[in-house]
């Protein structure tokens, strides 16, 4: 069954100069799957992100999320939509400096009316799954950005959301945290079958995913599939990158 | 372009963003200039009354001055916090650090300069308004509209002293010149706030001897107790903002069933740094609320006793002589003139006092002494039981309504007195309303013999006391009327008695019920109206600076109610969440002043029917609810509609 499907999406940003973000984009995530997408900066790979998050509207084309199209949908049922079947993790992490842990992960389920027990359930849950169940009581500037990182996702799929949306998730972060942060989205997709659109510059992280999307000037420009090795899939997406990032000299194979 | 048209442009083109500072700016030389325009008035040199008033309002004027020296410190400190980045931008472009003092210099000189001159201009209307309000209800007659040109000239020095001496004062602000931490500004996460349970129970002490203070001993409001209560209970309303409450959020978050609840995880958490943050200003608020409410509490007391004492009085006028009485044929004959010429029949009866204290009880009181046989012409009057000596040193003491004295002697007991080998004997003690008002002090009733006694043999110097009582039973009964002739006569004998008084160097006094009470009723009018306008300011520009403070933090909010509609937060949630938290700043404040001023009140209120003065008191409370809730209503759209504009 496919979670998303996205056809032929356009967007323009009219002005003096107008700008076709997007163009002819389809694309289609099926349950359970793990797809990343990259490009270079200005590629609209943050555009496609935006429309499947229904955040911006798409000039033409169609999404669909779990079958349901968001853009038919009025602001409160929009509102009740994304607090539902989307998570959403940000480079930034986003968390409230005025809530704990454990609060900064209910909240979406707070403002669902969710039962306290059946909260308390899902939230150590969650929190066990990804390794934070320590802080829980912590304030978010006690901890490091990878446990901030944590508890975004946490916050993001403890409501078992339809697909998780991650926008540069390793962004902010150094290696050993990006690691931490990319196994754990790894898990939730083998353990939990948590279906995960991954939008990223970084080849490392993006080598976690079962299969990328590159996109160039706003267009489709390839796809590739991780084999067995996710050394080999590394390689392969700095191949590509190269390839579609321009000269291959612009973009070395090793990673500094 | 040079630096000072760059300073300009600066103003020009960020209007908005200097709109809330030259706003509460002008409003200052608004208010200020509206009460010079009072005080320069050319009718106050004429009339007597608004001399008083004048006093009053100059008073009021300094404190204005000084209210908004700190308003505008404080303005341009939140202002010039909100501008941190752009100074960063500017250094990391290489501006010195003495040249961002010239731009801020400039530009609050800029500001000052227009603040002045639209306050003038908005002042010049609102005058118009002001003396027609100061003329009704100082009840002084109409003031007619004049070009205050003096009153200008003040408001323009004064405030020119005033953003000078501001302009310098925020060089100290800028002083910050790490780029990094100018640039990031408030980008920190804000950490928890604290809360000291030692504090927060000194807090609750305080509030408890507060209330201790007043209530303990009823009836006695002496000075000292009154001072550790208004003491106590104001630092206990600081410790309440600043840690009692945020105890208090604490507590409530544990109750995780209330709290992990739709949008109160979000409001309530926000609430807790909001209200320390604002600890300060909702103080302010709730201290000016209810010192305002208090005040009028004891205005309408007052107001209420003044009614009594007209109702009760039982003499439209008397004449006091301490002494000497040389000139008293002289004024009653004037007033029998005046009555007789008006065709008004009156009966006139001649007391003659003197008076005595207990040889035991050094710290009493006073006690007038007088004749069986004179008191027997007035008990009637008085409202007091008749009275006869059963021995020569059996005395009848008279004590006025509420009148403290400790070791009053009791009914049975004997009383020492000075001037009186054997003490006398109690037999008996009256007092009541009627009585009241004829005396502030207590007396005794003693036989003509024991009188004549005390009268003769008091060799201290001190005079005798005559006084003469006019009656007039068309007059009594009847409830206060200023055009009533009583008044006008009254008003006009009083006058014309006074004069001859000053001019025969008499030590007395003439006195008519009509008089006291018009006399009150003035000065109590310019009181009221003075203090209500002074609270009403005070908790306009409070509410200002809560209204500065939400719009500081406002992008830091924008931000995360942006990240919080991404994740699926609803406009409707969003303003249920921000609007309670905007209208319980703006509230809390008045509801706990509405608690103290009723907790203050309430030893006078079983004084007194509670009907009376709850009425009036709520309406003030009423008028600052008012207040806040249109400041409220404008603050709370101005910043839902910002926030919908972030919300996706």
């Amino acid at each position: 069954m496919n979670i998303l499907e996205a056809e032929n999406l356009n967007k323009v940003y009219p002005g003096k100069v107008s700008t076709q973000a997007l163009a002819d984009i389809h694309l289609t995530i099926a349950e359970g799957e793990f797809v990343g997408i990259m490009g270079p900066s200005g590629s609209g790979k943050t555009t496609l992100l935006n429309m499947v998050s229904t955040i911006d509207t798409p000039s033409s084309g169609t999404v669909k999320i779990g079958g349901q199209d968001p853009y038919m949908m009025k602001r409160n049922e929009l509102a009740r939509f994304r607090r539902r079947e989307l998570g959403f993790v940000f480079q930034d992490f986003n968390l409230l400096d005025t809530l704990t842990v454990a609060e900064n992960i209910v909240l979406p389920l707070t403002l669902d009316g969710v039962k306290l027990k059946e909260m308390d359930e899902r939230l150590h849950r969650i929190a066990d799954r990804l390794g934070i169940t320590d802080i829980l009581n912590s304030r978010t500037y006690e901890i490091s950005g990878g446990q901030r990182q944590r508890t975004a996702i946490a916050r993001a799929v403890v409501t078992s959301p339809s697909i998780l949306l991650a926008d540069e998730p390793t962004g902010a972060l150094d290696s050993n945290a990006s690691r931490i942060v990319m196994e754990s989205l790894e898990s939730l997709n083998e353990r939990e079958r948590t279906t995960i659109m991954l939008v990223t510059h970084d080849p490392l992280a993006a080598s976690y995913c079962h299969r990328i999307v590159f996109i160039k000037d706003g267009r489709l420009a390839a796809e590739i599939h991780r084999g067995e090795s996710r050394q080999a899939f590394f390689q392969k997406i700095i191949d590509t990158l190269s390839f579609w990032g321009g000269g291959a000299h612009e973009l070395s194979s090793i990673r500094v | 372009m040079n630096f000072p048209r760059f300073a300009y442009n600066n103003v020009k083109r960020n209007a908005r963003a200097y709109f809330a500072y030259f706003l509460s700016s002008a409003f200052m030389v608004m208010i200020f200039f509206s009460f010079a325009v009072f005080i320069y008035h050319p009718a106050n040199d004429r009339e007597g009354m608004h001399r008083m008033a004048k006093a009053s309002m100059s008073t009021a004027e300094y404190i204005i001055f000084v209210f908004a020296f700190f308003f505008v410190l404080y303005s341009i400190s939140v202002f010039l916090k909100s501008r941190n980045k752009e100074f960063g931008l500017l250094l990391m472009l290489g501006a010195k650090p003495s040249q961002l003092n010239r731009l801020v210099f400039l530009e609050n000189i800029l500001i000052g300069a227009g603040a002045i001159l639209s306050g003038l201009a908005g002042g010049l209307l609102l005058s118009k308004l002001f003396l027609l309000a100061a003329a009704k209800m100082t009840g002084t007659g109409e003031l007619p509209f004049y070009w205050p040109v003096e009153a200008a000239l003040l408001t323009f020095g004064a405030f020119s002293i005033l953003f000078l001496a501001i302009s310098v004062l925020t060089l100290l602000f800028v002083r910050k010149r790490n780029v990094l931490e100018l640039i990031q500004g408030s980008a920190k996460p804000k950490t928890e706030p604290k809360v000291s349970i030692w504090l927060a129970l000194l807090g609750v002490a305080l509030l408890v001897v507060g209330y201790l203070a007043l209530h303990t001993e009823k009836q006695d409001f002496n000075p000292s107790s009154i001072f550790v209560a208004a003491a106590a209970g104001i630092a206990g309303t600081y410790f309440f903002y600043s840690q009692l409450s945020v105890l208090f959020m604490r507590l409530l978050k544990r109750r995780r069933a209330f709290v992990w609840k739709r949008i109160n995880l979000l409001w309530i958490s926000e609430m807790a740094y909001k209200i320390k943050d604002n600890a300060r200003v909702l103080f302010l608020v709730t201290v000016v609320t209810s010192i305002a409410a208090m005040s009028t509490g004891f205005v309408v007391f007052n107001w209420q006793q003044a009614k009594s004492a007209y109702a009760s009085d039982p003499y439209a006028m008397k004449l006091n002589y301490y002494g000497d009485t040389a000139s008293k044929e002289a004024h009653m004959q004037k007033i029998a003139e005046k009555l007789d010429a008006s065709g008004i029949d009156y009966q006139a009866q001649e007391i003659a006092f003197t008076d005595t204290r207990s040889t035991v009880d050094t710290e009493g009181p006073y006690i007038e002494v007088v004749a069986a046989s004179d008191y027997r012409r007035v008990s009637a009057d008085w409202k007091t039981p008749a009275y006869q000596a059963k021995t020569p040193r059996a005395a009848l003491l008279l004590l006025p309504d509420g009148f403290v004295w400790k070791n009053a002697p009791v009914v049975g007991g004997g009383m020492p007195a000075e001037s009186l080998n054997e003490p006398l004997e109690i037999e008996n003690t009256a007092g009541g309303a009627s009585f009241s008002k004829v005396s502030s002090t207590p007396m005794l009733v003693v036989s003509d013999e024991t009188y004549g006694g005390i009268a003769s043999v008091r060799g201290d110097g001190r005079p005798s006391i005559t006084r003469v009582y006019y009656r007039v039973p068309d007059w009594d009964s009847k409830p206060y009327d200023p055009e009533s002739r009583e008044v006008r006569l009254s008003m006009e004998l009083q006058r014309s008695i006074r004069e001859m008084q000053a001019a025969d160097g008499t030590s007395g006094y003439m006195n008519s019920r009509a008089g006291s009470y018009e006399e009150g009723r003035q000065y109590m009018a310019v009181f009221s109206f003075i203090g209500i306008f002074i609270a009403l300011m005070f908790s306009l520009t409070s509410a200002s600076f809560l209204y500065f403070k939400l719009h500081a933090e406002l992008s830091r909010d924008a931000q995360m109610y942006r990240s919080l509609s991404k994740t699926g937060l609803s406009i409707g949630e969003m303003r249920k969440s921000a609007t309670l938290q905007i209208a319980l700043l703006f509230f809390i404040p008045i509801l706990v002043s509405a608690v103290q001023t009723f907790v203050v009140l309430d030893p006078i209120l079983a004084l007194i029917s509670v009907q009376d003065i709850s009425v009036p008191i709520l309406l003030t409370m009423g008028a600052f609810l008012a207040v806040q809730a249109v400041y409220f209503l404008i603050v709370q759209t101005r910043y839902i509609g910002r926030l919908k504009k972030v919300m996706v």
